[in-house]
């Protein structure tokens, strides 16, 4: 009985071995901090992200995504100006916020929780997402969000008014024609 | 027995006040200390210029300013007959006297007496013009209900002869409501400058002479040779001061053409820097009186590459006290340490008027909103609303020292950078103001150039085309005030929630 399950599963992962590689336009980043108890909505809008995720072979899937930190846009351009600077993101010396996965596993139908890696500003910690996986069609969208503090990362100091922790919530979708421009590459 | 416990109660209590008020005088801080001084005066933003200050010496031997019973100074048509002549008729009578100082209430009335003490002074002059009502007309300054104009005050320091006496800190920092109350500490509105201006423009003061003034006050070492720091003329002179809006100061240590809006002393105690460029910080009475110490007279004897504004020989070196020239005329002197220390408690004791702005609850709550949502509130955070930082101007990047040593809000703000460049009061930095108290205020942006809240909100100031209410130099028919945009871009209805909000601060 278990033979035929393994290599089920070695059938679904010998199929893997497509890279996706999302344009930015397909990958919307949203950020939400509390400020003074009224919460600040932001985006980043220049994201990249290469998605390799395959529901039935977990463990040989990956996502990464690296998004510019330079585009980062909260609606008052001197503040969006500031988040750039050294007591911030720190442009000059970190160029991207990048997220890599590490591992997966399905929690429910459509579900998956990822344990990933998340570099800001030279700092790296690790973090759990849960995340949604849904197919329509000829396209797949994966949409979650997570939380983490920003002092972690060295983004800011202490407020009184500004809320330490950040809520990011993200979605990418994989199109026909995303799929028709796919790279293939082996998956080491 | 009784007696005995009576008798030993009192001797209890005397020392315990015997130790009391030599504890307030130990704690006085030393007001001209070279090392305080070096930590708590900011640099210039251009880091190779060298500052070095009047040694301890020197100025531990300045004479002692005497601080003398100081008399109101009225318009001309509320002086009651016969007042000038009665003060010649008074005795001088020393007012500011250390033995008498027991209570924390008693070094406040102290030090409101060096608050009001003038640092110039002339004669009273019967054949000069005297002040009359026609001077306050087109909003040349204010007076009082009864007709005192608190700019100067009457001083006697020797029986039959009356001085007039200017430029204390009242002068600056003393503003006079529509009502014709008087608010100690506020932003000031009482600077008269018609007799000054027709000084000038009649040549009794000489052009050259004035000249020589202004390059005193004025001129920056590190400036660029394109920057003017004289006027060409005295008419430019003239109209320079015209445009100074109530609220705004020209002084010492300011670009030519740049004036300053007078900050409010109330509440000052919490402000952790002094001037709009940060100049100074202020952890305590001791940086507080080091400041007035500066301010009155001691920051034009510090050299900048070798350049004493205030120095002889060509502004290389000390004058003796009887040598000063300060283009203000204050004389060689200066407080004692206790004076300015009194002084910092009655500074700190002003207490803002009550407010007599009413708006409908709804309105507040809906301004408050747009004031956390707009971001003003990162930077004018509650209960201060200011967050006590310093925001680098354009064209200067704070070191890396700086950010261990200061309070850095690390962007610009994007207003008019001169002031923070290319002055002498010059840090590279403006400090984010508190906006408590702008309701009696009428000089916003560090050079004054906007008048009302109103203006500041409004997105047409940021155009070429723009004529701005405030200060503008006189050969500019139009100019833009740029920087600072939080705000502009809000609908009418939001303004005008977060400009009742802010007047109830």
């Amino acid at each position: 009985m278990i033979k035929p399950m393994i290599l089920l599963v070695l059938l679904a992962c010998l199929s893997f071995n497509e890279k996706n590689e999302i344009p930015a336009k397909q990958v919307k980043v949203n950020f939400l901090i509390y400020n003074a108890g009224i919460a600040v909505e932001g985006t980043l809008s220049k994201v990249e992200a290469i998605i390799e995720f395959n529901p039935n072979c977990l463990e040989e899937s990956k996502i990464v995504a690296i998004a510019d930190p330079k585009s980062i846009n909260t609606g008052i351009t001197i503040r969006d100006k500031h988040l750039l600077r050294s007591d911030y993101f720190d442009v000059k010396k970190f160029r991207e916020i990048r997220l890599q996965s590490k591992s997966f596993r399905k929690l429910k139908k459509n579900f998956y929780s990822g344990n990933f890696d998340l570099t800001i500003k030279g700092t790296t910690h690790p973090i759990e997402i849960v995340f949604k996986s849904t197919s329509k069609g000829n396209s797949t969208m994966y949409s979650g969000e997570f939380e983490t503090n920003r002092l972690d990362f060295g983004l800011g100091e202490k407020s009184p008014i500004l809320g330490d922790s950040v809520k990011i919530s993200f979605s990418a979708e994989l199109s026909v024609t995303t799929k028709m421009n796919i790279k293939k590459v082996n998956v080491e | 027995m009784k007696n005995k416990r009576i008798t030993l109660s009192i001797l209890f209590l005397a020392l315990l006040l015997a130790t009391a008020l030599n504890f307030i005088t130990d704690v006085i801080p030393k007001t001209w200390d070279i090392d305080e001084i070096k930590r708590f005066h900011l640099p210039p933003p251009d880091s190779l210029v060298k500052v070095e200050y009047a040694p301890e010496e020197y100025y531990s031997e300045l004479p002692e300013h005497v601080i003398f019973k100081t008399f109101p100074l009225y318009l001309r048509e509320f002086e009651r007959s016969g007042y000038l002549d009665s003060l010649r008729q008074l005795e001088p009578e020393i007012t500011f006297d250390l033995a008498k100082l027991k209570t924390q209430e008693d070094w406040i009335k102290a030090g409101e007496l060096v608050f009001n003490w003038p640092a110039a002074f002339t004669p009273y002059n019967e054949k000069a013009p005297q002040l009359d009502s026609s001077l306050f007309q087109n909003g040349n300054g204010k007076f009082t209900q009864d007709g005192i104009y608190p700019f100067s005050r009457y001083v006697i320091n020797e029986k039959g002869k009356v001085l007039v006496g200017s430029l204390s800190c009242a002068s600056c920092h003393t503003r006079v409501m529509e009502s014709g109350d008087v608010i100690p500490g506020a932003q000031g509105n009482v600077f008269n400058t018609v007799r000054f201006a027709n000084s000038i423009l009649s040549g009794k003061i000489p052009f050259e002479i004035f000249k020589f003034g202004q390059q005193q006050l004025n001129y920056t070492p590190w400036a660029p040779p394109m920057m003017r720091f004289v006027p060409v003329s005295p008419q430019e002179y003239i109209q320079n001061l015209k445009k100074l809006p109530a609220g705004g100061s020209d002084r010492q240590g300011m670009a030519y053409g740049y004036p300053f809006a007078t900050p409010s002393l109330i509440g000052i105690k919490d402000i952790k820097y002094l001037d709009a460029t940060g100049l100074m910080k202020h952890e305590g009475p001791g940086d507080l009186m080091r400041y007035a110490a500066f301010n009155q007279g001691m920051d034009m004897l510090t050299s900048y590459n070798g350049f004493m504004p205030g120095g002889k020989n060509n502004f290389s070196s000390l004058p003796l006290p009887d040598e000063w020239n300060h283009p203000f005329g204050y004389g060689g002197k200066r407080y004692s340490d206790e004076q300015l220390y009194a002084l910092t408690q009655y500074i700190y004791s002003l207490q803002p008027p009550e407010n007599p702005n009413k708006f409908p609850e709804n309105l507040l709550v809906r301004g408050e909103r747009v004031f956390i949502q707009a971001g003003c509130v990162t930077c004018h955070t509650p209960p201060l609303f200011t967050n006590n930082k310093l925001t680098p101007v354009n064209g200067f990047e704070p070191p890396e020292s700086h950010f261990t040593k200061y309070d850095i809000f690390n962007v610009s703000v994007e207003t008019d950078s001169v002031s923070a460049l290319y002055s002498r009061r010059g840090t590279g930095y403006y400090k984010i103001p508190s906006l408590r108290g702008v309701w009696f205020r009428s000089a916003f942006f560090h050079n004054g150039n906007l008048t009302t809240l109103e203006e500041v909100l409004d997105s047409a100031r940021l155009h070429d085309n723009y004529v701005p209410t405030g200060f503008r130099p006189p050969h500019l028919k139009t100019m833009p005030v740029k920087g600072h945009t939080f705000g502009t871009d809000l609908s009418e209805a939001d303004k005008q929630a977060l400009i009742a909000f802010l007047k109830t601060l």
